[in-house]
């Protein structure tokens, strides 16, 4: 029964984590093109939603990376426990919503390992972590990423605005345009085979420690069925905060730019995945929009809006595993504790939706520069 | 600790031949597209709806250098989504 309780716990918070993956970083792939208007915010996210549903289905093969390498586990590692997961998914779900409520652009990849990570060294010891891994795999692909994207941006964009003599040649800004709802098509598509994998990962990895699934054997059909819907059903709720300071706080960006911003991260993102190193996408496309800004000219880049995502990436990883460890240590104690580890979480999360109805970012305002005024009020 | 410097490298490398290329490749055409063309003076922020109509005259040879940068982009694109699908290779 404690088991059952677990799992079904774990398949749930697993999806809302899909979901916030979904809708946060529909920004990655899209924010440029909504930015340009070279594709109506609307039919931005519908054309990424559907992209992110196929790409589920294209591949499971990173689903199978999730579980291995960084916890320990196996004969001579530690038994990672479904409270465990379930724990760091909660930690991962409410670092999302705390970022998308600011509207930063952080990896989910990163608030999903975060949680797990303080899940094991809460639930099983500081052992349980490969450390070398987490250094390898994660904190130094995010240190590189956003330089060699940006670099790339930089280069792609002074060429694009050179040989169109700063986009005066006839026609150069409707072609532009064109180019970038192709280049953001396949961020989106290399999207869909990398995150959502993630979470199939983690909700067969439970149905294996649970007993409910043979080990060695890929996620079921319905379980790539559950995950596709839920991120692509997140894409196409849209994140709009987020989309906002990508496409428009960071740099104003504009066609020549966004093409060359879109295919530098489709060019990375595809390169590594190819190579199996890890990427956060969230991290590359960010690198390119600062590049692509630089390209253009210095000034253009916002450096505060740049330091407060910096800030971010740094904090997601340990915000996430200080909320699994918590989340860990009550949930842990019995099934009572797992279940107000579970309505926490619950109130949490709708605490930043509340929040954000109240300073909300629409689809009508994603390419507002500045918040609209708000009306004085006694 | 095993860093693999050589696979960062790589990414870096072939990242930048492969994004820098196709955006060299599809400015080139769009250049090639627009010679003899007037000019849009509204520059990256010329919609759609406001640019002169063409009236100039393009080259043949022009115009067939730009359909073969078009070309060359369209295959990358097709590989790319090649790379991405893994029931392909």
């Amino acid at each position: 029964m404690d088991v059952l309780v677990t799992v079904v716990l774990v398949i749930v918070v697993a999806l809302v984590f899909d979901f916030t993956n979904g809708f946060h970083d529909t920004a990655n792939a899209m924010a440029t093109s909504v930015a340009t208007g070279a594709l109506q915010p609307r039919t931005a996210v519908l054309i990424s939603a559907v992209l992110n549903v196929v790409g589920a289905f294209l591949s499971t093969e990173v689903a199978k990376t999730v579980s291995q390498g960084i916890i320990r586990e196996g004969q001579d590692g530690i038994q990672i426990t479904p409270t465990m997961i379930f724990a760091g998914l909660v930690g991962a779900v409410l670092w999302n919503l705390a970022t998308w409520y600011s509207g930063l652009p952080s990896s989910s990849t990163h608030a999903l390992f975060g949680g797990l990570i303080g899940a094991s060294i809460i639930g099983a010891g500081m052992q349980s972590v490969d450390w070398a891994t987490v250094v390898s795999k994660v904190v130094l692909p995010a240190l590189l990423s956003p330089v060699i994207a940006g670099v790339i941006a930089l280069v792609a964009t002074y060429l694009a605005y050179t040989l169109t003599r700063n986009a005066t040649t006839h026609g150069a800004a409707t072609g532009f345009r064109h180019g970038q709802t192709i280049s953001a098509s396949l961020v989106s598509l290399a999207h869909g085979t990398n995150d959502a994998q993630k979470t199939m990962g983690v909700i067969t990895l439970t149905l294996i420690a649970a007993g409910y699934q043979s080990s060695g054997t890929g996620p079921a059909l319905w379980v790539v069925l559950a995950c596709g819907l839920a991120i692509g059903l997140g894409t196409y709720t849209g994140g709009w905060r987020i989309m906002r300071t990508v496409g428009k706080k960071i740099s104003d960006v504009q066609s020549p730019q966004g093409f060359a911003a879109e295919t530098s991260s489709a060019a990375t993102i595809l390169v590594s995945s190819h190579l199996g190193f890890a990427l956060s996408t969230t991290h590359v496309t960010s690198g390119s929009v600062v590049g692509s800004g630089l390209g253009k000219k210095l000034a253009d880049v916002h450096w505060r809006v740049v330091g407060r995502i910096v800030v971010a990436w740094v904090i997601t990883l340990p915000a996430a595993a200080v909320v699994g460890g918590l989340a860990t240590l009550l949930a842990s104690t019995s099934t009572i504790g797992l279940v107000v580890v579970a309505v926490l979480a619950l109130v949490g999360g709708s605490a930043f939706f509340v929040l954000a109805r109240r300073k909300p970012v629409t689809k009508d305002t994603v390419n507002d520069e500045e918040p609209a005024a708000q009306p004085v009020s006694a | 600790m095993h860093i693999d410097l050589s696979s960062i490298g790589t990414v870096a490398g072939v990242g930048f031949v492969a994004a820098v290329g196709v955006v060299l490749v599809y400015t080139l055409g769009l250049r090639l597209l627009g010679t003899g063309q007037p000019v849009d003076t509204g520059g990256e922020r010329t919609e759609y709806r406001d640019e002169t109509p063409r009236s100039g005259h393009t080259p043949p040879v022009a115009l067939a250098g730009a359909l073969l940068c078009f070309a060359v982009c369209a295959v990358a694109v097709l590989y790319g989504i090649w790379l991405t699908i893994p029931q392909f290779h």
